[in-house]
Formats: C-alpha cells, sequence, structure tokens
C-alpha cells in the first residue's frame, strides 16, 4: 500500500510529474541528471508546500518554476566544473516511436541532432523550448510561468526556433568539412 | 527580386513547420520505476517533516531549567518563596505545560510565592498545519532484495546472432562489436533495443538491433516480484564463426547496466 502524501501534493504528482521531468530531461544531458533533478523539485516543493499561493500560480506553474531554479543552479555547477557540454549522443530514453529498427535509428539520429544543437543555444531560447516542447505547455502556460505576455512567448519560440534551424545548419556543414 | 523573397519565406516557415514538428514527436522515455521510488522518496521525507515538527516540542526537563535560569534572571532569589519553589523545581518533573497553555504552571508545595509569577516564555504546542493531518508513523524503508535479469536460452542467442550476421560481411572478413541497451520487461520480453556503442559499420548495428528481438530473458525480480529493467550487453560479430554476445562481468554472463 503506498505511503501518504498531502493529498493535494499527491494530485500534484500525478499529474504534473511526467510535465516536470520531460522539461527537466530537456535541459540536461542525461537521465541519471533529469531523474535527480525531477527528485529535488518534489522534494522542494513538498517542504515549502505551505508557501505555495493558488492565487499566484497554477501548480504546474510553481512546479516548472521550482524545476527551472534547480535547472539553472545545475548548468551553472556543471559550468563552473567546466563540464557543461555533454555530448547527448548516448541518450538511450529519447526515443522515437517509429514502427521498424531502421527508421527508429533514423529519427534517432534526428533527434539527437536536434537536442545537441539545442544544446548550443543560449540559456533563454534553450529554456522556451524546453517548455514548449518537453513539458508541453501552450503559449498562455509558458507566459504565466515566464511572467511575460503570450504575444512575447510566440515571438521568443519564433526566434528560438530560427536559431535552432541555424545551429543544425551549422552541425551540418561541420560534419560534411 | 520581391518573388524571390516571398519565396525564401515560404522556404523557412517549412522549415520552422518541420522543426516544429520533429520536436513534438520526440518522446522521453521515462524509467518504469522511476514514478514509484521518488513518490516513495517523498513520502519518507514527509513523513521525516512531520517527525521533526513534533519533535520540535521542548522537553519537560528544558522547560525546568528556563525557568530555573529566568527566575535567577529576575532576580527572585532575594525572596525566600522564590528559592523554595526554585528547589522545588528542580525536584522530580513539578512543571507540567499544558498542551494549550502559554504560561508554565509550577506546582509547589508552601511556602507559597507571593510576588507576580515570572513571565517564562515558554513553548507553544506549534500549529498543527492541515497537511499533517490525521497521518501515522512510518518505517523508513530498507533495501529490499532484488535479482538482476537473465538470459534464458543462450544457445538459442548465439545461433540467432549467427542468422543475422550478414553473409557479405562475413565473406568480407569484416566484423565487429556492437554495444547495446534495452529494456526487460516484467515478462521477459525486449523492448526499446538501441545502440549504445557503434561497430562502426551499420549493417552490423542493425543485424545487432534485430537479434535482440529474438532474446528472452528471466526478468529481475524485486522482493520476488518481476519487474521492467534496462540490460546493456554487447553482441561482437567474428568472420569465420564464433559470433557471440558478450560481456564484462564474470562468467560470461550478460553485463547489467542499469537495474531496479
Amino acid at each position: 500500500m503506498p505511503g501518504e502524501l498531502p493529498p493535494d501534493f499527491e494530485a500534484w504528482f500525478r499529474d504534473h510529474r511526467e510535465s516536470v521531468y520531460r522539461y527537466v530531461r530537456f535541459r540536461v544531458a542525461s537521465r541519471d541528471a533529469a531523474e535527480d533533478l525531477t527528485s529535488e523539485v518534489f522534494m522542494k516543493a513538498l517542504r515549502s508546500l505551505r508557501r505555495y499561493d493558488p492565487r499566484r500560480s497554477a501548480p504546474r506553474t510553481w512546479l516548472l518554476r521550482i524545476a527551472r531554479n534547480a535547472t539553472t543552479d545545475h548548468l551553472r555547477a556543471l559550468q563552473r566544473r567546466g563540464s557543461l557540454h555533454i555530448s547527448l549522443d548516448r541518450a538511450p530514453d529519447l526515443v522515437s516511436r517509429a514502427p521498424s529498427q531502421e527508421e527508429r535509428m533514423l529519427r534517432e539520429e534526428q533527434v539527437q541532432r536536434l537536442l545537441n544543437a539545442a544544446a548550443t543555444l543560449r540559456a533563454a531560447d534553450q529554456e522556451v523550448l524546453s517548455l514548449r516542447y518537453g513539458a508541453g505547455l501552450g503559449n498562455m502556460e509558458i507566459a504565466e510561468t515566464l511572467k511575460i505576455s503570450a504575444n512575447a512567448v510566440a515571438v521568443r519560440v519564433h526566434r528560438a526556433l530560427n536559431r535552432l534551424r541555424a545551429a543544425i545548419a551549422e552541425s551540418r556543414a561541420g560534419e560534411e568539412d | 527580386m520581391f518573388g524571390n523573397r516571398r519565396q525564401g519565406r515560404d522556404l523557412e516557415d517549412r522549415d520552422l513547420r518541420r522543426l516544429d514538428r520533429d520536436l513534438r514527436q520526440i518522446v522521453i522515455e521515462e524509467r518504469e520505476s522511476y514514478a514509484s521510488e521518488l513518490r516513495a522518496e517523498l513520502t519518507r521525507e514527509f513523513a521525516r517533516l512531520r517527525d521533526r515538527h513534533w519533535s520540535r516540542r521542548p522537553s519537560r526537563r528544558l522547560i525546568q531549567v528556563a525557568a530555573t535560569v529566568l527566575l535567577v534572571l529576575t532576580g527572585s532569589l532575594a525572596f525566600p518563596g522564590a528559592r523554595a519553589a526554585i528547589l522545588g523545581l528542580l525536584e522530580a518533573g513539578s512543571v507540567a505545560l499544558s498542551p494549550d497553555a502559554s504560561t508554565t504552571v509550577v506546582r509547589t508545595n508552601p511556602p507559597v510565592v507571593r510576588q507576580p509569577p515570572p513571565v517564562v516564555a515558554s513553548p507553544r504546542e506549534p500549529e498543527r498545519p492541515a497537511m499533517l493531518a490525521n497521518l501515522e508513523e512510518r518505517p523508513i524503508r530498507t533495501p529490499v532484495p532484488a535479482t538482476l535479469p537473465a538470459l534464458l536460452d543462450r544457445d538459442g542467442a548465439r545461433l540467432t546472432v549467427a542468422h543475422e550476421y550478414p553473409a557479405l560481411l562475413q565473406r568480407r572478413g569484416i566484423g565487429g562489436r556492437v554495444g547495446l541497451l534495452m529494456w526487460v520487461r516484467a515478462d521477459g520480453a525486449v523492448e526499446f533495443p538501441q545502440i549504445e556503442s557503434t561497430s562502426g559499420v551499420r549493417e552490423l548495428d542493425l543485424a545487432a538491433l534485430r537479434a535482440t528481438q529474438s532474446l528472452s530473458f528471466a526478468p529481475a525480480t524485486r522482493l520476488g516480484d518481476p519487474v521492467g529493467t534496462w540490460v546493456s550487453f554487447s553482441i561482437r560479430f567474428q568472420p569465420g564463426g564464433a559470433e557471440r554476445a558478450e560481456s564484462d562481468s564474470e562468467g560470461g554472463g550478460f553485463h547489467i547496466a542499469l537495474s531496479n
């Protein structure tokens, strides 16, 4: 029989764990790091549950805000240690549901190329792309999380995608040279 | 000129749409047991928080000492009654703290202290938050017995690998070692086989991936129940036969990279 958690928290864990995990996984290089950070996010949320104010943000936004801070701290610590650029080439959990092995391999190469290129973007771009494609938030929710307008979110996403496209083209050109 | 610009913008939009679609199609596989492990961790933390919350109630002995020190500091020793009260305090358990009271009640025998009772900053009953209501203590779990997956038909696995080894590569003497990672489900079936380290020959990598589909395992167990787990191992294709699944663990078994 599972142990007890505060009822609200239990529901948040059930409903938003995946979003938090996916957001974090989009931003860090390994599954282990993503698991550690997701655990840290929920631990922090549990310890500061009484400080949560439902008038100020939705639970998912609050959790993702904790996740953003935890991830930023993690990446800064890696940067200080000079080990920020970890290759994503071995990321067995980022997969595709392609029907055949061959197609899946091709798709996985594509995923790796995408994420390697995304890792070269500036933090703000990674942030907005992780919220959109990792956590699966819409523009309104991203706006609430980042405390900016929905229009500004649309502009940021568009610019980040443009820069990502350029980064992919650059990496392809590098491979061909 | 305007036509070229428009064409360029159309191409850009198409590229961005494709990028958007590709990003949306990325699937992130969460480790199967991760959610339950994290939940158990949170439950333990919650129990610990609750215990710490209640353990903040000061002990009776501490209250005795605090009362004594305060009496001394307020100069009550100048009064014989106060001296008697202190002596009473220091004798066994003469201080009682009412759960809801905000002041200390001192039970003493005569002589009665006639001075106004000293103001003792007695600890209050900690406010019990709603989230802590109706919870019972739960013991911290200790590590549980677990076993790792085991390959069921090793000879069959060798035959499968040999069968998948492309004949053309064999004839040309091309071999290599493919590192693989896959999920062994609780029913022993293999899922999500992936290349962990390439042989450098794409056909060999694909052959190794195909071979994984025919492998069967006795699943890992936790507390006697079968559970899914990641397994990593390598397959070596050697020209002239002796294709084999190999391991760097003792006994020639499969190397288990991750387990629950």
